[in-house]
């Protein structure tokens, strides 16, 4: 990965830029901007009671549904004929064995744990949040039916998937892989991840080796701990602990805790130029920066919610003397004359109040700045 | 609804609401559907969505209020849906998505053949020539327009970070990519950029 400002555009351009920061800040007039502020401080509320109102009546829909493949999956097992024990045993929820898990072919399903409903649909299946599948359930009942037959799962929210040899995966959301059996059975399991982010963390006692691969890399590790990740062709790899090796075209790389990779171009891997360390600081350009100017904000409403008016206060001033233009600006202002007022300051409110009515004349809080002059005249 | 909150609804302008300080507090009172929360998401909110969408719009157009609108009903269905999950500030957020609506909204316009008034096309920079004034102002007109036309995701990329001073390490967090990448992509915004305005000049001609 390069560097922002190695390939950065020419200057006209950055200048260009940054002449549309140079927008004058918008000022409306006050019956206007109080009718607006009623009209979508409504709206937020209504839109948000609309979306809770959906997602009630989605999740009523998702129980009823469950119910009814519940009620129809007893229904189906007390109508089959004389079942035998071990097939009592699995539906009760004791855990076999994983090396049994692909016995029989009502063995995998069997087996899993008692709230992992089983949504099959032919080759997909989802995993179910909060949940622990065991190697064994991810299997294709038909032991036969590993590798490239190997049914797909989806986790649709964050879920935890523990394999054979204890090692442990954390599905990120929308998340789909598969566990295929590497030339043959005796090379073990291996993760292929088709869509999504995984955590993969690799006991260091038991010093289990784990195979993650997508569809360009091939990641390689022993007791360590660490993520791939792989959207649109795009696979990244990232280490918290221990060292893994990157596999690709017959080359190889090591990676080790701390450093990321990831293979944006599709270029042949691993080139030094393509790990990134640590995360480059990124060149300041200008004054106007949104993110200081948040971080200002939010440290002066952190002083203010523990009390602390007088530092509020300060952090505010700071605040608006590194950006007198910013968007935080008015409220920055506002919150002054408020803390002010609150902290017994009358002459101090009464100078904010009337330095924020000079500055925003048709501001949000005029009304409530014209009123504390009032009061205090 | 807690009872505090009820009366101050009932008696409006009698004791000033209790204001919601930080992010996960505004987040919080959303959830529990308290009264306040319109008006305290509309106050810390309203300065960046108008000021972004003015920046990349470059004028106040007849549908400016529905932009503004529509940027905070996208900006609640996002807390709603889970998107914004908090590790950015949420003005941040908010500024994204209004860039997203102008960026779309020029995009419309420039399908429906809306033509532009020149003198409300944008604000020149500080010129003493009146011709260049009016170059100025038509060619970051055709900045925005060559924004709008770029790549989507690159040209947020490049809006946030040069046009509303975001660090790339939250432009990171705000669209929910790496550094690494969020570097590459604001990279190649730029280069598309210049190479569909290569005349670009801004010295005095």
């Amino acid at each position: 990965m390069k560097d922002v400002s190695m390939v950065s555009a020419p200057r006209p351009l950055l200048d260009a830029l940054s002449a549309l920061r140079d927008v004058p800040p918008p000022v409306g007039q006050a019956e206007h901007e109080a009718r607006r502020r009623a009209r979508i401080a409504a709206r937020v509320v209504e839109t948000h009671a609309k979306l809770q109102r959906q997602s009630k009546r989605r999740l009523e829909v998702s129980v009823w549904l469950v119910a009814a493949f519940s009620l129809g999956g007893w229904l189906v097992f007390w109508l089959t004929p004389s079942p035998t024990s071990s097939d009592m045993l699995g539906t009760v929820g004791l855990a076999k064995p994983a090396t049994s898990h692909a016995s029989s072919a009502l063995g995998g399903l069997a087996s899993a744990p008692p709230s992992a409903i089983d949504l099959s649909l032919d080759s997909v299946r989802f995993v179910l949040p909060g949940l622990e599948l065991l190697s064994g359930d991810l299997r294709e009942a038909n032991s036969s039916a590993f590798g490239a037959s190997a049914p797909t799962w989806i986790a649709t929210e964050r879920s935890r998937i523990r394999l054979s040899n204890r090692v442990e995966l954390e599905l990120e959301a929308d998340t789909q892989l598969r566990v295929v059996l590497a030339d043959g059975e005796r090379a073990g399991e291996e993760v292929e991840i088709l869509r999504g982010r995984v955590h993969i963390s690799s006991n260091t006692s038991s010093n289990a080796p784990v195979a993650v691969r997508t569809e360009t890399v091939r990641v390689n590790a022993r007791g360590a701990r660490f993520s791939v990740s792989y959207t649109a062709l795009n696979t990244g790899v990232e280490v918290a602990t221990g060292s893994v090796q990157l596999e690709r075209s017959g080359r190889s790389h090591e990676l080790h805790a701390g450093q990321r990779w990831r293979d944006e171009a599709g270029e042949a891997l691993p080139s030094s130029s393509a790990v990134v360390p640590a995360v480059a600081p990124e060149p300041r350009e200008g004054s106007a920066s949104l993110a200081e100017e948040n971080r200002m904000f939010q440290s002066a409403m952190l002083a203010k919610q523990r009390g602390l008016g007088s530092l509020a206060v300060r952090r505010l001033d700071e605040m608006l003397s590194a950006h007198p233009r910013g968007p935080l600006g008015e409220s920055a202002r506002v919150e002054r004359f408020r803390i002010l007022e609150r902290a017994g300051n009358t002459e101090g409110a009464r100078v904010a109040a009337q330095a924020y009515l000079a500055r925003h004349p048709s501001g949000f809080a005029r009304a409530e700045a014209e009123r504390l002059l009032a009061k205090q005249r | 609804m807690p009872a505090r909150a009820v009366v101050q609804a009932l008696r409006p302008g009698t004791t000033p609401p209790r204001e919601l300080v930080t992010d996960a507090e505004l987040v919080a009172a959303l959830q529990r559907r308290d009264p306040q929360v319109g008006e305290q998401l509309y106050d810390r909110l309203i300065r960046v969505v108008e000021w972004t969408i003015l920046r990349v719009v470059g004028f106040r157009c007849r549908e400016h209020d529905d932009l503004v609108q529509s940027a905070f009903e996208q900006v609640v269905k996002t807390i709603h849906g889970g998107s914004y999950r908090q590790n950015c500030a949420l003005t941040s957020w908010a500024s994204s998505i209004a860039c997203n609506l102008a960026l779309t909204s020029i995009r419309k316009q420039r399908r429906d053949h809306v033509l532009l008034p020149v003198e409300e096309m944008a604000i020149a920079p500080p010129h003493e020539n009146p011709e260049a004034a009016l170059r100025a102002s038509r060619q970051l007109q055709r900045l925005r327009l060559e924004l709008a036309q770029m790549n989507p995701d690159r040209a947020q990329a490049v809006v946030m970070h040069d046009v509303n001073g975001l660090e790339l390490r939250e432009l990171a967090e705000v669209l929910g990519i790496s550094v690494a990448a969020a570097q590459s992509r604001l990279s190649r915004g730029r280069h598309e950029l210049w190479k569909r305005m290569p005349e670009l000049d801004w010295g005095d001609e």
